[in-house]
């Protein structure tokens, strides 16, 4: 048999700016690139292991874990294979089928599988309207005082941190604090925040939080954080009875190998980068009023911004897409002649961007190339 | 002093681009072992530099400061391929102690510290040719980096002066020599010997991080680049 030309190359992370937000916060640190090749072997961190993933001492991931849990303020950490299955793993420990969690209403869709693949019930807290699409803590002990009085006990609530729509950035401490007086623990989703900003689960009153590897703490992965509470380790953390070593909700063993090594060499660099994160948002509020200066161009979402996440509504684009012979190609084609990307195909109503890691040259490259094509068609 | 290394730095790129482009010849590869850990280091430097890719976006273009240093890396990687390639009869192994030996035979070398002696002989400096200063070479200088000196002490201070003074004149005399060359650390008293040197004796001067710490190829560059 022969196989086919997989087409395996990727330049477009070399060659251009790259602005789809899911990509921003994965890019390799130099020390992660050394991580890959030297661990790039299938079980190549488990030369030394005795049984336990997270015990393996050399490399020295025991270490590794104490320091990430250190960094996000919990008492113990595990890495699993991405946020959502840090997401289904404390779900599965805590729930049964049947059981309801109250979810905020921007929960990426990871979160609305994970509770489906446990058999759960979602009770929803709605965001307020357009353009913000907040969650508010109001809303939140509505929805739990609602349960409490209308529907079923709540086994779980879960807090997206920074959603993946708009990037708004909710107040963790203030609903950890409300689901605690409602008596729920709180799983809050730090996918785009864990790597980017400080997340303290602590501070936040949150007893789980997930993150993800791939998307904001410059691993290769496919990796995610779990950290949780001393309170619940028993129950997240039960060992097997048949495998006495080995942890039931981590299936023995999780992320191997390359994502794991990349995540730590990494973690130094993400420590130092989160002390930056005033600075990421600060570019990001001058990148959205460039953007909006050129007219036709609103920023959605709250304002003014807390995260790098932009989703921009862009009636300027949609109005040239309707003249233009390449309709709505032409923003993607006119974008990728300046070698900036991450805008998808087609797409001229709305998109979403980050200019996340870029310098503030690069960033205001980015702003001025999309007033030129707006210049271009006016 | 940043514009010193800056400009030796452009001295190096310089020189390194001739070395190669003159003398290279390539012979057929002979058996040999795999230099494994040095191949681990080649990619490793190589993958230092994706990050210049990553931040000159989308041009990729690279402003000369920049540039400077992008070469440099890909010179000392280039070294590293070579002595790969070398491993294998495909490049002849650069004799670095001969060229040494002839190329700083012209010079008397001007040392502050006796410890940096031990390492210029080991590179098969000649002994004789080097003069370790241990003052400066005017009292002015010694003031300067020392204001409370007592008169005693500078009284001495000034014999050893005209004694390392006098030593220079012979040594250039004996050898026949015409170039001093002044290695010295980046530092005041450094800095203030180097000055010195250029004013009395038209000397060139280097001037680094740590003397001691200097390799046999770092010298040889430093000397091919003079
Ligand atoms: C808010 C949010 N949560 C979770 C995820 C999924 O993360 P992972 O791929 O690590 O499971 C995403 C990814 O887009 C996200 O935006």
């Amino acid at each position: 048999m022969e196989c086919q030309d997989y087409g395996l190359n990727r330049n477009i992370e070399r060659d251009n700016l790259n602005l789809n937000p899911l990509q921003r916060g994965g890019v390799l640190t130099k020390e992660a690139r050394k991580a890959l090749y030297e661990f790039s072997d299938g079980y190549s961190v488990c030369d030394y292991c005795a049984g336990r993933l997270d015990e393996i001492s050399r490399p020295a991931i025991h270490h590794f874990l104490d320091d990430l849990a250190e960094f996000i303020g919990a008492d113990h950490v595990r890495t699993v294979h991405g946020a959502r299955e840090g997401k289904f793993a404390v779900m599965h420990a805590l729930c049964k089928p049947g059981d309801t969690i109250v979810v905020d209403g921007n929960a990426h869709y990871t979160t609305h599988l994970a509770a489906e693949r446990n058999q759960l019930n979602i009770a929803e807290v709605p965001s307020n309207d357009y353009p913000e699409y907040r969650i508010t803590p109001e809303s939140f002990r509505e929805e739990l005082e609602y349960q409490e009085d209308y529907g079923d006990d709540v086994s779980l609530a879960l807090l997206t941190h920074v959603d993946g729509d708009y990037g708004n950035l909710t107040d963790a401490q203030a609903i950890g604090k409300i689901a605690h007086d409602h008596g729920v623990p709180l799983l809050l989703n730090c996918a785009y925040s864990m790597g980017r900003l400080p997340v303290d689960a602590q501070a936040f009153n949150a007893d789980f939080v997930v993150g993800s590897g791939h998307k904001s703490m410059a691993a290769s992965g496919p990796i995610g954080v779990m950290g949780l509470k001393d309170e619940w380790a028993d129950t997240v953390l039960k060992l097997s009875k048949k495998h006495a070593v080995k942890e039931i909700e981590m299936l023995g063993c999780t992320s191997r190998g390359a994502p794991v090594a990349t995540l730590m060499a990494s973690l130094p660099y993400v420590i130092e980068r989160v002390k930056k994160w005033e600075y990421e948002v600060s570019k990001t509020r001058l990148f959205v009023d460039k953007m909006e200066k050129i007219g036709g161009i609103k920023q959605i979402g709250v304002k003014p911004k807390e995260h790098d996440l932009v989703r921009f509504e862009t009636p300027v684009f949609d109005d040239i897409a309707g003249k233009h012979p390449r309709r709505g190609f032409f923003l993607y084609e006119e974008l990728k002649k300046r070698k900036i990307v991450g805008i998808k195909r087609g797409q001229t109503k709305w998109f979403k961007c980050s200019s996340y890691g870029f310098t503030q040259e690069q960033t205001d490259y980015i702003a001025n190339s999309f007033a030129e094509i707006v210049e271009k068609y006016k | 002093m940043d514009k010193i290394r800056y400009k030796q730095a452009q001295k190096l790129i310089n020189e390194a681009g001739k070395f190669t482009g003159n003398r290279e010849v390539l012979k057929k590869p002979q058996e040999g072992i795999i230099d494994s850990k040095l191949f681990g280091e080649i990619l490793n430097d190589m993958m230092d530099l994706e990050d210049y890719i990553l931040e000159s976006r989308p041009t990729h273009y690279l402003k000369k400061e920049k540039a400077q240093e992008f070469c440099q890396q890909i010179i000392t990687i280039r070294g590293q391929l070579d002595v790969l390639l070398g491993d294998f009869g495909v490049l002849e192994k650069p004799d670095v102690e001969g060229e040494i030996k002839t190329l700083s035979d012209k010079y008397l070398i001007l040392i502050p510290k006796s410890n940096f002696k031990k390492v210029l002989t080991k590179f098969t400096v000649d002994p004789q040719k080097i003069v370790v200063t241990g003052v400066p070479l005017e009292i002015e200088d010694m003031k300067k980096l020392n204001p409370h000196l007592p008169d005693a002490a500078l009284k001495s201070i000034e014999k050893k002066i005209s004694h390392v003074k006098n030593d220079i004149n012979r040594k250039m005399g004996q050898f026949n020599l015409e170039n001093v060359l002044v290695m010295v650390e980046e530092d005041d008293s450094g800095e203030i010997l180097a000055e010195r040197a250029r004013e009395l004796y038209n000397a060139k001067t280097v001037s680094l991080g740590s003397l001691k710490d200097l390799t046999s190829d770092e010298f040889l560059k430093i000397l091919s680049g003079l």
